[in-house]
């Protein structure tokens, strides 16, 4: 059995990193009086849809896996952990913003999504071109997964606002 | 749900820091309950009426979808 001390360092500092990151900016929210209910009701939301993005990721496996490609356990466990842990985070940011911008900010946001749609996909094409590794277009699932979603609950707040006129 | 809060504000003369921090929540909260874009809960909308000496629904004004 080998052990795999890049793999073991980059698991266990990075959960170390996201605590510490996660403790200092809870301690920093409360001295702000950030964590309210509009915290908690952003953070949940933002879990809920990483579980969303999460299940999404696994159909995806599991469709590659029924075209036959071969894939190891460490990799899609790795990839769905970076899938869940990364939309939750990032859904969480996306919603903050969203809460105290204008909408004319937010239409400018979709643009940016599919910017990163457009940009990630290409990225990740090359890459497997260049490699001859087509694996690395499971890479451009994360960036893709979530710009998607960010134009989704954009698109959803807009009929909101023209009923509010 | 509408609310008057950055009304109530202005006669007040009351900024979202200082509100914020008699209800015991972020500006950015108030910021978004202002805007529109959150719902507070009935305590939270309870304390922000209470700042004003207002009733819940003075400063929150309840529309059914479709009206």
């Amino acid at each position: 059995m080998e052990i795999s001390i890049g793999g073991m360092i980059g698991l266990y500092g990075g959960m170390l990193c996201g605590l510490l990151g996660w403790w200092f900016g809870r301690k920093k929210a409360r001295e702000n009086r950030g964590l309210d209910e509009l915290y908690y009701h952003i953070w949940q939301r933002a879990r809920s849809y990483a579980w969303y993005a999460t299940l999404g990721a696994i159909y995806i496996f599991f469709s590659l896996i029924m075209f036959g490609v071969e894939l190891s356990a460490a990799m899609v466990l790795a990839l769905i952990l970076l899938i869940h842990l990364g939309s939750w985070a990032i859904i969480g940011m996306i919603l903050t913003i969203n809460m105290t911008v204008s909408p004319s900010k937010q239409l400018s946001r979709v643009a940016i999504a599919w910017i990163v749609v457009a940009c990630s996909f290409t990225l990740f094409t090359v890459l497997s071109i260049v490699t001859g590794n087509w694996l690395f277009l499971l890479w451009s699932i994360l960036p893709n997964v979530v710009a998607l979603t960010t134009v989704a609950l954009a698109t959803r707040i807009k009929p909101v606002q023209k009923n509010i006129e | 749900m509408k609310n008057r809060i950055r009304e109530l504000r202005k006669v007040k003369q009351i900024t979202q820091e200082e509100l914020s921090k008699q209800v015991g929540v972020s500006r950015q909260s108030i910021i978004a309950i202002e805007s529109g874009k959150f719902n507070p809960s009935i305590e939270l909308a309870y304390n922000i009426s209470k700042v004003f000496n207002c009733t819940i629904e003075e400063v929150f004004i309840f529309e059914e979808e479709g009206m």
